[in-house]
């Protein structure tokens, strides 16, 4: 990995309870018409699990683990139980490990490809077992964003920073 | 002394077999193995155990619960560990394949309208968690099928809020793991053994671990009688032996009370191994208790020294040969612990009678004279006897008399199941709904015929909740009749096509929604065993059984269960080969068999016995007489003990017979005193043979244990009925014991 991507991730990840990093979405799918727009925060729990507060278009508290999301709404009693699918979760795994901090983790499980963007540079890792892909955005030393390919053909781009 | 020495050694090589016995728990010999409550046990509902952790920190308990349920996973003796509904992938990529199969639109799911409300809902999840693994598929079916089957998954589970992916009770308190038990025969020492273990992985975290489930239920009402039991026997045991201390002042007069006895029951348990194979711990316990008997024997000798020591020893083997014929006639009955239970008694006594009167206890002159009854000589005795022979006959054989509490609830599992009852909604222990049919395609047809009953039976509050496998799959009828109902795919396109423009949506798209509509057009048949064959989906079908006489679901009940009301809805509804089951009944009229079969048994045991009895005295007449006192002592005792706690159990039965036993060595003795010195010896003799009978059952009747209780008022009250009976009848001199 180059050093200045290796700066960049180790720079910009590593949000803690104390730095929540805020986040805007945008999902496109082959049925949308026009991407669909979420905003929020990520934080990280003293766990290492992934919080992922988003705020519009309705507010959902995920917390992304080893195997599950669970995920709770105001106004709900309980928990809402979401299995991460297999192929899901080295990718899930890999964007854990990045916001806890530990870009190596992240990227020593998959094939990563690194290329130049119309922004900056990209970073594409690839994982076994066919599922989706993550690519990481950054420009200079800064990490500013990513994006998951989902196999159906849904993906998101996740900008960093406030909207 | 070479006697007692020669005693010692027998009871020596006796005990030195005992170490190769084996010890039995299980139910089905205790019940009998076609019972409904062994066969409940044997099903996999019989086999399923509730555990809750319960903790403050619910991420604690939920990570111990994993913990304990992976660990448990591993263990032979559990078939699988639940903390929570887990759809993986393969299961996912299951239901979204036989989605039709199972929850098939209705016509009205696919108006454009509804289409396009449907993709709105699945366009707004995408931005939220479960887009990120349903999404897509929420799009690609706007007809609403696969979200209402996830959704009716997660509604099959037991209905509990969960934290991170563990279910956690409903008064937020625990962390629940639902268990299946191997499928392995109920043993008692076995389920305790798994629910300690499983207390000691939930301690080494910090939290404290409650289980329940028929088999944890029945294992804590045995452990509970057994320690209760053991505390009785050792109070029983304690007193006694202060009592013998005072009353024969001779440590070799008590050693020779107890020596005959102890040589007896080892003898009686090595010959239930050698027969059985096994010792039944009840035959253990309670053949144990009544085997006490033999400590008449030596007690008996020991006040008829001398020239009157021969005769006694003859009296007293006479009694134990009638009585063991009276028990071995329970080898007769259908439940082999009770078979068990007779040859204990029957060999316990006779040896111990033998090897009383081989080790020719010493005299006890200074052994207080208890006061007993003055005989009586009554005009119209023998009536009077005749009238509460038959008094005890129709208290014993009165139908429905069975009346048994057997699973009385110790405290602390009292405590539990209503613990349990704030955490989850347990299934009811009494009542089912039981679909009978030729077939699995029957059965599933008329349990779809009974979801409107169970429906409206929840909206009335009539039933908590169910679990009707037809909720999940329809019969394959059903599901042939609801994919020729549903349009060619060249029409859903079209309709989808509309309800994305309407929904604001890429109209294109509708190309892959008709894709993926033909394609699940094209699923196989689901059948109950493709269920079985999926880990999450199993237990759905768990209450579904088939053979060779057909098919058979047993629907179980939770929360509150109107039966009456519930019973005429369903006869209402008319469905063939459907109706609610009332548990308890079951047992009860397994209980009532089983008394009966008790009684028939012993009935032919007491024409033996009165057989024996006649042979060894020489003459009917005495035997006659001796029978005719018995038998109306043991209509007395019957009589009073319905009186005192209701009409008589299989086990106060089987104690009773112990009583007739007792009873015929009492009448042995009083009845046929020849002369004044042997009706003193006599006198003196019983008397203390039963205060040591009385403070030993006595202290039994005082158990905080139903059974024991029962079985200890039945013996205290009998033994005074004997008393009463053959104290005050005036001795029969004709009598001459036979050699």
């Amino acid at each position: 990995m180059p050093a200045g991507v290796g700066a960049a991730l180790a720079a910009r990840s590593g949000a803690g309870p104390e730095t929540p990093l805020p986040y805007t979405e945008e999902i496109s799918h082959p049925a949308l018409a026009a991407p669909e727009i979420a905003r929020g925060r990520f934080r990280r729990a003293p766990d290492g699990a992934l919080i992922r507060e988003q705020t519009a278009p309705r507010e959902e508290t995920s917390r992304i683990g080893a195997g599950y999301i669970t995920v709770m709404r105001p106004g709900e009693t309980g928990t809402e139980l979401l299995p991460i699918p297999d192929e899901m979760a080295p990718m899930l795994d890999a964007m854990r490990a990045l916001l806890a901090g530990a870009p190596e983790a992240a990227i020593a499980r998959s094939s990563a490809e690194l290329a130049a963007a119309p922004e900056g540079w990209r970073l594409a890792l690839g994982f076994a077992g066919g599922g989706p892909g993550l690519t990481l955005y950054g420009c200079g030393d800064r990490l500013t964003g990513l994006e998951i390919a989902e196999p159906g053909g849904t993906r998101r781009r996740i900008r960093f920073g406030a909207p | 002394m070479t006697r007692w020495l020669a005693g010692l050694a027998v009871l020596a090589a006796l005990a030195a077999g005992l170490t190769q016995i084996g010890l039995r728990t299980d139910a089905g010999s205790a019940l009998g193995g076609d019972g409904p409550a062994a066969a409940l046990l044997e099903r996999p509902e019989g086999r399923q155990v509730t555990l809750a952790l319960i903790g403050p920190d619910r991420d604690a308990r939920a990570e111990a619960a994993r913990g304990i349920a992976a660990a448990l996973a591993a263990d032979p003796r559990i078939a699988a560990a639940r903390t929570g509904i887990t759809p993986d992938r393969p299961l996912l990529d299951w239901l979204w394949r036989h989605r039709f199969r199972l929850a098939p639109p209705a016509p009205e799911d696919l108006a454009p309208a509804a289409l396009a409300a449907r993709l709105a809902e699945a366009r707004a999840a995408l931005t939220g968690a479960q887009g990120a693994v349903l999404g897509d598929r929420l799009l690609r079916d706007p007809t609403g099928s696969f979200a209402r089957l996830v959704a009716r998954l997660a509604a099959a589970g037991p209905g509990l809020p969960s934290h991170r992916g563990v279910w956690q009770s409903r008064d937020d308190r625990a962390a629940l793991v639902f268990l299946e038990l191997a499928p392995a025969p109920f043993d008692v020492a076995a389920m305790q053994a798994l629910a300690d273990r499983i207390r000691d992985m939930a301690a080494a975290r910090g939290l404290d671990a409650r289980l329940t489930g028929p088999r944890i239920v029945t294992a804590e009402v045995s452990r509970h009688v057994q320690r209760a039991s053991a505390t009785a026997v050792a109070i029983a045991l304690a007193l006694l032996l202060g009592w013998l201390v005072w009353t024969l002042r001779s440590a070799r007069g008590v050693a020779a009370v107890f020596l005959p006895l102890a040589i007896g029951v080892a003898s009686a348990v090595l010959a239930v191994a050698a027969l059985f194979g096994a010792v039944h711990v009840i035959a253990l316990g309670f053949g144990g208790a009544l085997t006490g008997l033999a400590m008449d024997y030596p007690l008996h000798l020991a006040q008829h020294p001398g020239g009157a020591a021969a005769r006694a020893r003859r009296l007293v083997r006479l009694g134990a040969v009638t009585t063991a014929v009276a028990f071995l006639a329970l080898t007769g009955s259908e439940i082999e612990a009770l078979a068990q239970t007779g040859v204990f008694v029957a060999t316990g006594l006779t040896v111990s009678a033998l090897a009383a009167g081989l080790l020719a206890p010493p005299a006890a002159p200074r052994a207080p004279q208890l006061p007993l009854p003055p005989r009586l000589r009554l005009p119209g005795r023998a009536g009077l006897e005749l009238a509460l022979i038959g008094l005890g006959l129709a208290v014993l054989v009165q139908p429905g008399a069975g009346r048994e509490r057997l699973f009385e609830l110790p405290p602390e599992t009292a405590a539990t199941l209503a613990a349990f009852r704030d955490m989850l909604p347990l299934p009811s222990a009494r009542y089912h709904i039981a679909v009978a049919g030729p077939d699995a395609e029957t059965v599933l047809a008329r349990g779809a015929a009974l979801l409107p009953v169970l429906e409206a039976a929840r909206a009335s509050g009539d039933l908590g909740g169910d679990s009707a496998l037809a909720r999940h799959l329809p019969a394959l009828g059903a599901q042939a009749a609801a994919l020729a109902a549903l349009p060619e795919p060249d029409a859903l396109a079209a309709a989808a096509g509309a309800a994305l423009s309407a929904a604001g949506m890429a109209e294109g798209f509708a190309g892959a929604i008709a894709a993926a509509y033909a394609e699940a057009l094209q699923a196989p048949p689901v059948t109950p065993a493709d269920l079985a064959a999926l880990p999450a989906l199993a237990p759905l079908a768990a209450g579904l059984e088939t053979g060779p006489g057909g098919a058979r679901e047993r629907i179980r009940l939770s929360g509150p269960v109107a039966p009456e009301r519930l019973r005429a809805a369903i006869a209402q509804a008319g469905i063939a080969g459907t109706r609610l089951v009332d548990g308890a009944a079951g047992i009860a009229a397994m209980l009532e068999r089983i008394r009966g079969a008790v009684l028939t048994w012993f009935a032919v045991g007491a024409a033996a016995a009165f057989g024996v009895l006649a042979l060894g005295l020489g003459r009917w007449r005495p035997a006659l007489r001796l029978a005719r006192g018995t038998g109306a002592a043991l209509g007395l005792a019957a009589a009073l003990l319905w009186l005192v706690s209701g009409p008589p159990g299989i086990f106060q039965i089987v104690a009773l017979t112990l009583v007739v036993g007792i009873g015929i060595d009492y009448g042995l003795f009083l009845g046929l005193a020849r002369d004044v010195a042997e009706d003193s010896a006599a006198r003196r003799s019983t008397g203390l043979c039963a205060s040591t009978t009385l403070i030993a059952f006595a202290v039994m009747a005082l158990s905080p244990v139903a059974l024991l209780s029962e079985i200890g008022l039945a013996v205290s009250i009998g033994v005074g009925a004997m008393l009463l009976m053959h104290a005050t009848i005036p001795p029969c001199r004709d009598a001459r014991p036979a050699p």
